[in-house]
Order: C-alpha cells, then structure tokens, then sequence
C-alpha cells in the first residue's frame, strides 16, 4: 500500500437532529455537524479535537455509516482504487470503530471468541475455517492468545478490554479505524501502552485512524493531522506541528491555553 | 502554617464475600491551612476511599477504620455518627466527579443551595436565598438570579461543578476535599474550575485536599503531594522536589508513561508493564515490584517501609537513594 493514499474522503458532512413534541411537531433543529470535509490518509492518523457536543463523535459515527447524514457524503477508496458509497458490506468492512468505554462495549453474556465472530459474520463470513484463523490473528496482533478468546469480558481488566475492542476492529481486516476517545477512560500507564499498540499496528497494517480525542498531549503524541471542531463546524485544520507552534482560530489558542502543564515551574495560575 | 488535618497510619478495611480486603494500609499525611495537598494514583490505588475514610462517607456495616485523623485537635475516628454529621459539610466539605449525579434532578438550584444554606447556618429563608445567590456569583456563574430558577439538566457541566463548589463552600468549611472535581470536564472548563478553587482557597484561607490521577493537575495546583499505590503511600513530598527528584519507580513511570510536550513522536511511550493487582492478590515484599523496572530479588522477600529521604521528602523504595537525583525520568523505564 503506497502511503499519502487518500482512503476516505468526507465532503460537506451535515447532520441535524430534529427535537419533537409528543405530538410530532418539530420543537428545535439542532445542526451537530456543519459542512464538515476531511480526508483520511493511510498510515496517518488525523485527530479530530474539541469539547463535549462540538460535533466530534457525531462526525466519527457519520464516517462510519452507525448513522446516516443529512447531507453530504462519505466516499471509501476500496483498496483496487474504487470508490465506494457508504453502508455497503464493503465500507461497513472497511471502517470500524473502537470505543470510548471497554466496560459497556462488549456483550458481557458472550466469550471473546464469539464477540469476535460476530464482527465477521455481520459482514458475510460463514466458514468457521476462515473465522477461526481470522480471530487468532487478531487476537494475537493485540498480544492475546487463544486462551484468552474462550474468557469472559469480566475476566480483563479495562486495559486488556481496550485491547480486545481493538482485536474487533482488526478482524475485518479494515483499512480505516474511528478510534472515539480510546484511551480516555484508562489510566496513564495503561493508556500508554494503548496508544504505542495503536501506532505499531498502524506501522504494520499501514491503518488510517481518525482520532477523537480532548487530551492535546495525546494529539500531539500521535497524530500526523488536525482538526479542531467547535459548534459542529472544523473551524481550524492544520499539520500537528504547524497547530502547535501557530494556531490561528481563537477557539484553537484557548484549548492550547487550556492543556495542563507538565512542571509546576510552569505555573501562572498559581502561586508556586 | 497550622496543621489542619493529621491522619496517622490510617487503615481502612472492607468484608467482602471472598474475605477482608484493606483498602487503605497504614497511610499517613497532613493538611495545613491554605495548603493544596494532592493524592495521585491509578484507579485502585486507594485515592478515593482515603477521601471518603475521612469523613466516614462507607458503609458503616461492612467497614472498619483504625488509626487516627485528628482534625483541629480532635481525632475524628473517635466521633460518632451524630459528631460527624456535624463536621460533613459544615466543616469539611466534598466535592465529587461528577455534579451531575450528585444534584437532584427535580429541584431548582436555587432550592438544592438555599437548603445547604439553611441546614449550616441560622439564618431566614429570604437572607439564605440571597447568601446562595452570593455564592452562585462568587464561583463566576454569569446571571447567578437566574441560575437559580433553572434545573441541574439546564446547566453544562462546567456550570454544575461551580454549583456544587458554592455548595461546599455554603458554611465555609475549614478544609475541602476534592475527589477528581475536574474529570469529566472539558480541558478549558478545567482550567476555570482550577482556577476558581485557589482563588476561593486564597480567599477563606482552607485546606485543600485534591484526589486525582492526572499529573498536570497536580502541577498545576498542588503545594504537597501524596503518591498511593495499592493501599499504601509510596511517595511523599512538595511538588517541586516531586516533579524534580522522584525517589520512588512508581511515580517515575507515572510520569515517563503521560506524553508531554517532550515525547519523542517517532518513538515509543514509556510504559508501566501490567496493571494495577486487585486487593485479593496484594503481592507480598514490595507491592510495585512485579511492575518495576528496578526491583531486585529482595523486593520480594520483605516488606518496604517508607524511607526518609530528606525532612520533607520520604519515598517507599530500598533503591530511592541510587534513583533520586539520578538520571532523567524517562531512563530505564520499559519501553
């Protein structure tokens, strides 16, 4: 896969939900995503930032088809260069998503092999060959085994889950992962070893990732691209570098203003 | 500065279906007047029960406190359920993670804080509506008169946690305690509230006792820091020395594995191997050393007792002496 390959591209992405009454009547239209366009490479990773109901993880779940838009599209460049529409079988197999919470993600009542199973067969997969081979593979890409695949989602601990909402995502064999807040839920050293998993994998599979996130530190740890949402619009998009040393939109100055420091010598708000 | 509050060896223990689990192991500190005093760990480190074990907030039926927490002079173990009903909110005061849950959905803020007032202090009803509309105003909500006509789902996040910090600050407690008051908010949010509690602090001169897990607030705002690891106190010192010379494996990895501005992109994060055991499987000997990049065999084979490194500086390592001062942070953590 050559890089610098453009493998989805999202172009004037509108969403608005519509408040009714009991009876029906439109009370409020709310615009969650506003003409939002951006493009996805393979093997970079775009951060997708903003507050709570900016917008970002209803931009995350139109780019994955978990909804529809109200206008614009999402176009995914198939892997032979052709383009597809969204919710086929194919894009569906192309896009996943991991999570924010690896609690409430996983079915507790199934074991992790058939959790597995289940995002191949939503795509067509029938022979328990293929199924089998393809859920070890994941599996071991995120350092299970095949033990580990006859357990319970309680049996791990939060990081280990992240891992496996991972190993779901990487079954179908996508080119493009929604990672929506992955880390933000997990402690530091756990989430470190979270995001070096996400970066090696993306090394070896060359995965596109659009990463929603609010933590700036983690934005620029690990993306290559970003951009900042504010009120359902990306009111700012830039290389990471380039935003860090000079954010132009004041929405952008202020989150950087925002980002915890890193000594106390840095203090302006306190006294030291 | 004047100790506030003094808690010794405390010792906090649940029964549990699979036995006694001690949740908080022998943990000591104090809080001076006008002091910010941050406890950081991972979740079950302990952090939260310490918080809660001060004011006796845990089922009563099913936990055992030892030790001693004196509080102005008394020691608060020693109070029963009606003495500490009268230090919860009037002389200590909590704040919680998350404001939403801790409002009640069907009243008026206006009604939710003039009752916070009235049950602390002997004022009329009119006189303690207009001291909730003060405090509205003194936490920076715009249009506090109209704030409290309005329901907790009106507000944004942001605006609850102020609502819950005038609340706390209702009967000017002598101390408070904050137990992750900024999590589940916005980074700018964040920033305002952390702002908003020292400047309240300078002004009535409390304590402030801050439970995170997030290290840039403890930069931010803490003077003395407090670093638990599986129920016990593995570091102990003032943020500076903390932040300059960590003594202790644990808070180095805490602070290789959170990226900064200084993390090399094309490399990988230093990471802490593992996670933290749960209280069924406390390890024996030194309870970090199965993670610790450091630990020799001795680890294992006796318990490690907090060391005095310098007056103000203890650390719960036998090798903090050959590690403080010592190479930089990210040297010698896994990768």
């Amino acid at each position: 896969m050559t890089l610098e390959q453009t493998v989805l591209e999202a172009r004037n992405l509108t969403k608005t939900f519509v408040t009714r009454s009991p009876m029906g009547r439109t009370v409020a239209e709310t615009k969650a995503v506003d003409q939002v366009s951006l493009s996805l490479t393979a093997g970079r990773t775009y951060a997708l930032v903003g507050e709570s109901g900016s917008g970002k993880s209803t931009t995350g779940r139109l780019l994955q088809g978990l909804i529809t838009p109200t206008a614009g599209e999402v176009i995914v460049s198939a892997a032979d260069g052709s383009k597809l529409t969204q919710n086929t079988k194919r894009s569906n197999r192309d896009v996943q998503m991991i999570f924010q919470d690896p609690y409430s993600s996983l079915n507790p009542r199934r074991r992790i092999r058939s959790i597995l199973e289940e995002s191949l067969r939503i795509i067509g997969e029938k022979d328990p060959t293929t199924l089998r081979s393809k859920v070890d593979e994941a599996l071991s890409a995120v350092g299970f085994s095949d033990e580990h695949a006859q357990r319970y989602p309680h049996e791990f601990s939060g990081g280990q889950r992240q891992r496996i909402g991972i190993a779901r995502a990487l079954v179908a064999s996508p080119r493009i992962i929604i990672c929506d807040e992955p880390v933000s839920a997990l402690d530091v050293s756990i989430q470190a070893q979270i995001l070096n998993l996400l970066r090696s994998l993306q090394a070896d599979l060359g995965l596109a990732y659009l990463f929603i996130t609010h933590d700036m530190s983690v934005v620029r740890y690990l993306a290559h691209r970003v951009g900042v949402m504010h009120q359902g619009k990306i009111v700012e998009e830039a290389d990471t570098a380039e935003l860090f040393a000079n954010p132009q939109h004041d929405y952008t100055k202020r989150l950087l203003a925002s980002v915890p420091i890193h000594h106390p010598s840095q203090r302006t708000t306190a006294k030291g | 500065m004047t100790k506030l509050l003094d808690v010794i060896d405390l010792r906090t223990s649940f029964d549990t279906e699979h036995g006694t689990v001690t949740a908080v192991d022998g943990v000591s500190f104090s809080v001076a007047q006008g002091e910010v005093v941050g406890i950081v760990g991972e979740s079950g480190c302990g952090k939260s029960v310490t918080a809660e074990s001060i004011l006796q907030l845990l089922d009563p039926s099913s936990t055992r406190y030892s030790g001693q927490m004196n509080f102005d002079g008394e020691d608060l173990l020693t109070f029963g359920e009606e003495a500490m009903r009268r230090i919860r909110g009037n002389r200590i005061a909590m704040i919680f993670q998350d404001p939403m849950s801790a409002l009640n959905p069907v009243f008026t803020i206006g009604d939710q804080l003039t009752e916070a007032v009235l049950a602390h202090r002997k004022i009329g009803k009119r006189s303690a509506r207009s001291a909730a509309v003060d405090l509205l105003d003194k936490t920076g909500i715009p249009e506090p008169e109209r704030r409290m006509r309005q329901y907790p789902h009106q507000l944004s996040g942001g605006q609850r946690q102020r609502v819950m910090i005038a609340m706390a600050l209702s009967c000017d407690p002598e101390l408070l305690i904050a137990d992750e008051p900024t999590t589940a908010l916005d980074v700018t949010t964040q920033a305002q509230i952390l702002r908003l509690l020292i400047e309240l602090k300078d002004e009535f001169n409390a304590g402030i006792l801050f439970i995170t897990h997030d290290l840039g607030v403890v930069a931010e705002i803490c003077d003395r820091v407090v670093v638990m690891y599986l129920g016990e106190v593995v570091e102990s010192t003032d943020v500076h020395t903390l932040f300059d010379n960590p003594a202790h494996p644990y808070t180095r990895g805490l602070m290789a594995s959170t990226p900064d501005v200084g993390s090399d992109p094309s490399a990988d994060l230093p990471i802490i191997p593992g996670s933290v055991p749960t209280l069924h499987n406390v390890p024996s000997g030194c309870r970090f050393a199965d993670r610790c990049p450091f630990a020799l065999p001795e680890c294992r084979e006796r318990t490690v007792e907090l060391e005095v490194l310098s007056p103000d500086h203890t650390s719960r390592c036998i090798r903090s002496q050959e590690l403080i001062g010592n190479s930089p942070v990210k040297d010698g953590m896994a990768r």
